[in-house]
């Protein structure tokens, strides 16, 4: 069952990125808007089934609008008495194997030409617009299975409060602060997974706002990004009579 | 009754309008000069707390005003310095803005209300349309005050 349900996330990913990834591909559109836009709607579409009274969705007769559990066979537990889902070691595996694809095979090599210049691309023969295709079809599908996750794993339920979280965006920093390394990724995630929830316990044992926590992520994401310049150039102080000869 | 819900929603519809047309206004003048600017949801945020506290604090709307206006300023100047001086990527900087923003005024909002702060979910909760009707609701009393 919990295949079954992991699989179906990741197709209803791909299928909610299929139109701006057609569009994208097919006239140019910017997949940023497209993307962006189609995030209300799907925040709203939760919302509409957890909220609407009498939703398959829902508990029956829970005077708070709650989603229902998922049976015992779609659930799983987690290792022990930690709260390390199994899952977590599919999703390494995932992070080894896209890093493998990008950089061994040919069709990561056609995905690195397209990504450094689209036009080099298209002079070589490569299907840009093919291939950006999959790659979204591919990555939507790899965010719904980051949904598919919470539901077997710690939720168990639909739950308006995921949307809260703001785990899509979070994955969006994180790729960046792994400076797009699949293998990096795995460091970075755990990093803002650990801010994110060293700020609850924070907040449970010393009353510290948990929002700390968040604004260190964004602090960091920032900094990171400052750096990443001196990492690009190289800065020297040169004295000004020095630098005019 | 039915056309009183009207006026209602006309009305609210404009007040929302006042911020939406300011923040699509603020965007299309960075796209104009080819930045795409995605932490204008956090600059929005931190400047609505801000200049709520400087209201709050000094009793003059017109205070509030500058001191959001500046503050937006201010955190907009962190994307300008890392997209443009240091060619950040700007989609990333624009998100690290929103976190950075978003989280920071739910921090202010915190530290305002205490007695809300044992209750986080409640204060995640108070979007920002509750927060510009209460800063309206208090500027309107104010204003019978006067």
């Amino acid at each position: 069952m919990i295949p079954a349900v992991l699989i179906v996330g990741s197709l209803a990913g791909a299928l909610w990125i299929l139109l701006p990834a057609f569009v994208r591909s097919r006239l140019g559109t910017s997949e940023i808007v497209t993307t962006l836009l189609l995030t209300y709607i799907a925040a709203s579409l939760v919302k509409h089934f957890v909220y609407s009274p009498g939703s398959f969705f829902v508990t029956k007769n829970s005077a708070f609008p709650q989603g229902r559990l998922v049976p015992d066979s779609a659930s799983l537990t987690a290792v022990g008495n930690t709260s390390l889902y199994p899952t977590f070691f599919l999703v390494i595996l995932i992070a080894l194997a896209l890093f493998w694809v990008v950089k061994k095979t040919e069709y990561g090599y056609r995905i690195q030409v397209i990504s450094d210049s689209p036009r080099a691309a298209h002079y070589a023969g490569i299907n840009a617009n093919r291939t950006t295709l999959s790659v979204m079809l591919i990555s939507g599908a790899l965010s719904g299975l980051g949904g598919a996750v919470l539901i077997v794993g710690p939720f168990g339920r639909l739950d308006p409060g995921i949307i809260m979280l703001g785990y899509g965006y979070a994955g969006i920093v994180i790729a960046a602060l792994a400076r797009n390394n699949f293998t990096a990724i795995i460091v970075s995630g755990i990093l803002f997974a650990g801010l994110r929830s060293g700020g609850d316990k924070l907040q449970i044992s010393t009353d510290t706002p948990i929002h700390i926590g968040v604004m260190l992520q964004g602090a960091i994401l920032l900094f990171a990004l400052g750096g990443e310049a001196f990492r690009r150039y190289h800065v020297h102080a040169v004295r000004t009579e020095r630098a005019t000869q | 009754m039915n056309g009183n819900i009207w006026v209602l929603a006309s009305a609210d519809s404009v007040a929302i309008a006042t911020t939406l047309i300011l923040a699509a206004l603020g965007a299309l003048f960075t796209e104009r000069a080819g930045v795409l600017n995605l932490g204008i949801e956090g600059i929005l945020l931190t400047s609505a707390i801000s200049s709520f506290l400087a209201a709050d604090s000094s009793g003059s709307i017109w205070l509030g005003l500058i001191v959001g206006s500046l503050v937006g300023a201010l955190l907009a100047g962190i994307h300008a310095v890392l997209s443009v001086v240091l060619r950040a990527n700007q989609i990333v900087a624009g998100l690290a803005l929103v976190i950075f923003g978003t989280s920071l005024e739910s921090l202010l909002k915190e530290k305002q209300s205490p007695h809300l702060s044992s209750h986080c979910h409640l204060v995640r909760c108070l979007t920002f349309h509750s927060l510009v009707q209460s800063c309206f609701n208090k500027t309107s009393s104010r204003m019978h005050q006067l």
